[in-house]
């Protein structure tokens, strides 16, 4: 089953990670049409290690030792997030938009599921070790967010034939979405566990309705280029969005919120033995809980992100040159990524390459690809994270693949 | 192509295990709800019983009842024919209306609560004036008298009228016209022809016709004589905590069970206690024996002197019979613990007949009442006392989901009673087998064990219990139906290591903190 699991993985990622940090080789030559198939699986986190998500994304024991080994790991705030997608596009360079000779127009479509959450060292602790470790202590939830969407995307666009700069407008349908966030989270026990005193602000939301669609959105992708001197030299840079836009939930969404103090000490023995227990049909645990319950329909950001730096050049005269830029999720727990990396032309239907990544989801990372490319194909397999790839004490796992093909 | 792929494979459950902790009881048992009551009173610094029921608890209204009282008066004429000008008195009667009580003589009562509805039908073709006077019924004084003028009417179809009227506050002397008799009600009816009407005729056949109905009456007194009436009972109750006693003893000190007779009715009554009897858990039976005294016997009756006085002078006779160690088995009777307590009496009242000459009264403060009252030190000695309490348990885990795998219910118990205790959950099947038992880790211990409390300034010991739920009794929880809890109870003497008797001091009180320590395996 796990080969099975791999072998989706590969083939979903391969559909998705070709928006990634592996280098879009601008590619000045001439054809007719194109299509681009990309994708991305990528995980990463600042806490997490791999022995640790691996178990808990395709299942298997958490022992003590992984647990205890992951959690003194964690920080005061932690960082996790998954982006899993695959897109399809086809350009065309034939056909004039707009009566402009050097417009084509593009067609994609992509399929997306992207999560990040933020959370505090006690929230993973009370999570996974229980709350007895935190006896006669302070747990400290506030500042953990979370949030989860799974949606598909279908765009048309208008693509530059020389400079390769392209935008489309895209409309999504929304399929899934779970976001968290407590504000406010202090939960303090006495060391003999005989009382709780919790002071919780939060909220939760996830979609209810079982129909495919919960809701719909438009966007814009904006790629960008442009040739600029870099010590003398042309170099190509791009300006990069990728789902930037709002969607709006027309299925009702369901949203618990909280905003209370509470102070426990235990039942009364007339409340848990008699006509009148709190066990009786009566009881509703939100409302004694004072969690408030409703649907609501809520217009929401796209995790959609921004990526600038410069690119490799797909003829270029040297046989290395450097690639380097930053990436940012607006809406997502995700700090700003920095990037840089060299790319070495082996051959003229070969190439390889190296970078090293600080931000996102998790921290430095170095990671690595390879390119082929035959007559009118071309095909890249990279991974953002070479020590995650193979070490079980890594923080991530990442892969992408792009092919393409010339017509 | 990617959903297809996916939802081919199944992900293996990721399983991890964490600890929890968490308050379940947080409770304190004292006997002051008692205290409040006056159930429990307090002498020198520590607790006595001070326990009263009322048995039997009768008023005036239970003892002379008087139904709803109906009378229809007819009234014709002798004469086949008779003219009558506006004005005519044609019907002036006084009559005598027996009440309708059973085995009762009554001569004079007040009503506190009553109405009177009045119908009247008139058959000739002239309104006519109805005037009603009961001559025997006044208030302040002053005779009840009501007038109706009822509207023309004929033979077949009279002219109607009727009313309604409050009579509460009216005394009614029922002794007759004579005034030598009792139960009767006198009336008097006058009925004219309207003064303003026209000269009509009445036949033979014209019936005049009063119907009064004396409804919903209550009374506050009543004289007469009550009839030789006998109230006997023998009562049941069940006090359920003694049925969970199983096994062991209570040893009580010297008490004083105390029967009282009161009687506020001016009527001579005798009493007699039929029975005293208790049945404890093991079916065990003990009768209550009197053996020293000789003014009092079960079965043999007592006379009750009647109520002296009269209203707020009344001044209730009282009969007391008392029971202690040292003219009866009560030690014995009580330490028998009985969960069925039956009591017999009889109270007949007017046991020599008419012998007052219907001068039997009752006042509205009046009341007939037998009450038993116990009093007895709280000083408790127990000895392996054992109490079974059993509860129905429906709890089930499933396996494949997020369960406890382990648990420990920890008590924490803050003991200001000199009682030790031990506690025992015997966890039961379907049929009624044994699948397991989780004994307390530690006894209970007595107060005397501890320190002073600096809350009550009584002696308080802190015991903490484990009750450790095993893997084996997670793993059948679904198995388990019944819980059985069985609490064995002493009050040591570490001097002697022995059990006995406990003065309970006053403040005494359980403290109960319960929390659980569950390990869970999280699985999705």
């Amino acid at each position: 089953m796990n080969i099975k699991i791999v072998i989706v993985f590969l083939i979903f990622t391969g559909g998705i990670f070709s928006q990634q940090l592996l280098p879009i080789q601008h590619d000045t030559s001439r054809c007719n049409q194109e299509i681009i198939l990309g994708g991305t699986g990528e995980f990463g986190s600042t806490s997490l290690r791999n022995e640790f998500t691996s178990k808990l994304i395709f299942g298997g024991e958490i022992t003590e030792p992984i647990k205890q080994s992951t959690f003194r790991k964690h920080t005061a705030i932690n960082r996790v997030g998954i982006d899993l997608n695959s897109e399809l596009e086809y350009r065309n360079y034939n056909s004039s938009m707009f009566k402009k000779e050097n417009l084509g127009f593009l067609v994609r479509g992509g399929y997306y599921a992207i999560g990040s959450g933020a959370y505090s060292r006690e929230a993973f602790g009370l999570t996974f070790n229980g709350n007895s470790d935190y006896l006669g202590e302070t747990i400290n939830l506030a500042g953990t967010s979370f949030s989860f969407l799974v949606f598909q995307k279908i765009g048309f666009g208008v693509i530059n034939k020389v400079t390769k700069s392209n935008v489309s407008l895209n409309l999504f349908n929304i399929s899934d979405v779970y976001t968290g966030r407590i504000q406010k989270g202090l939960v303090v026990q006495n060391s003999e566990g005989t009382f709780l005193d919790a002071d919780l602000k939060g909220n939760f939301t996830h979609s209810t309705s079982s129909s495919y669609s919960k809701g719909i959105g438009v966007g814009i992708d904006i790629d960008y280029r442009i040739l600029l001197d870099v010590d003398s030299k042309k170099s190509t840079f791009q300006v990069l969005t990728k789902n930037l836009g709002v969607a709006h939930y027309s299925q009702g969404i369901e949203t618990y919120s909280v905003d209370s103090s509470y102070y426990y000490m235990g039942f009364k023995l007339n409340q848990i033995y008699g006509d009148n227990s709190i066990f009786s049909d009566s009881l509703s645990l939100l409302e004694a809980l004072n969690i408030n319950r409703k649907s609501e329909k809520k217009t929401i950001f796209l995790p959609g992100y921004i990526q600038i730096g410069k690119i490799v050049t797909e003829n270029y005269v040297r046989k290395v040159q450097s690639f380097y830029g930053f990436r940012m999720y607006p809406s997502l727990a995700f700090v700003p990524q920095v990037y840089i990396g060299a790319h070495f032309s082996v051959k003229k239907w070969m190439s390889v390459g190296f970078q090293g990544s600080y931000g996102g989801f998790s921290n430095l990372r170095v990671g690595c690809y390879f390119s082929l490319s035959y007559r009118k194909y071309s095909v890249g397999l990279a991974s953002q994270d070479i020590y995650g790839a193979f070490s079980k004490k890594g923080y991530g796992q990442s892969i992408l693949v792009r092919l393409r093909w010339k017509i | 192509m990617v959903s297809i792929l996916f939802s081919s494979c199944h992900k293996k459950k990721t399983i991890w295990n964490s600890d929890w902790t968490a308050p379940i009881v947080n409770d304190t048992l004292t006997l002051d709800k008692y205290v409040k009551t006056s159930m429990i009173t307090v002498n020198s610094g520590y607790y006595e019983l001070n326990f009263k029921r009322t048995i039997l608890d009768l008023n005036l209204t239970e003892i002379v009842k008087i139904p709803d009282t109906t009378f229809s008066k007819l009234f014709g004429i002798p004469f086949s024919n008779y003219t009558l000008a506006p004005g005519t008195s044609f019907v002036n009667s006084i009559e005598e209306h027996v009440m309708n009580v059973v085995d009762l003589e009554l001569k004079k009562i007040r009503l506190s609560k009553g109405v009177l509805s009045i119908k009247l039908e008139n058959p000739i073709k002239t309104p006519v004036i109805f005037k009603l006077q009961l001559p025997g019924v006044y208030k302040n004084g002053v005779i009840f008298e009501q007038i109706y003028t009822a509207p023309a009417g004929t033979t077949s179809i009279p002219g109607i009228i009727e009313g309604v009227v409050d009579i509460s506050g009216y005394d009614m002397d029922l002794t007759g016209v004579n005034g030598g008799t009792f139960n009767k009600l006198q009336s008097r009816f006058t009925v004219t022809t309207d003064p303003n009407g026209i000269t009509t005729s009445i036949t033979n056949n014209d019936i005049t016709k009063a119907t009064i109905t004396l409804k919903d009456l209550k009374i506050d007194y009543a004289r007469g004589y009550f009839g030789n009436k006998v109230i006997s009972d023998s009562t049941t109750s069940t006090i359920d905590m003694l049925n969970k006693i199983q096994s062991g003893t209570i040893d009580f000190p010297a008490s004083i069970l105390k029967f009282t007779v009161t009687n506020g009715l001016k009527v001579p009554a005798k009493t007699t206690l039929t029975l005293l009897e208790n049945t404890n858990s093991n079916g065990s039976k003990v009768t209550l024996n009197v053996t020293g005294q000789s003014a009092f016997q079960f079965g043999e009756a007592f006379n009750i002197d009647p109520a002296t006085g009269s209203w707020s002078t009344l001044v209730e006779s009282e009969k007391v019979i008392e029971f202690t160690s040292l003219n009866s088995n009560l030690e014995n009777y009580l330490e028998n613990l009985g969960a069925i307590q039956k009591i017999g009496y009889s109270i007949q009242l007017n046991p020599w007949g008419n012998s007052s000459g219907g001068w039997n009264e009752i006042f509205p403060t009046s009341r007939l009442t037998l009450d038993v009252a116990q009093t007895m030190p709280l000083s408790i000695g127990l000895n392996g006392l054992t109490l079974k309490n059993t509860f129905d348990f429906n709890i089930k885990q499933n396996t494949e989901k997020t369960h406890v795998i382990s648990g420990d219910l920890i008590m924490i118990a803050t003991n200001g009673f000199p009682i030790a205790g031990k506690i025992i959950l015997d966890l039961i099947g379907v049929n009624g087998d044994l699948i397991g038992s989780i004994i307390g880790s530690e006894v209970l211990q007595s107060s005397l064990l501890g320190n002073a409390s600096s809350v009550k300034g009584i002696p308080v010991s802190t015991t903490t219990i484990h009750f450790i739920l095993s893997k084996d009794i997670l793993s059948n929880l679904e198995l388990i139906k019944k819980v059985t809890v069985t609490s064995v109870f002493n009050t040591p003497n570490y001097s002697t290591n022995l059990s006995d008797q406990k003065q309970i001091p006053e403040g005494a009180f359980l403290g109960i903190k319960l929390k659980g320590s569950f390990k869970l395996e999280n699985r999705y």
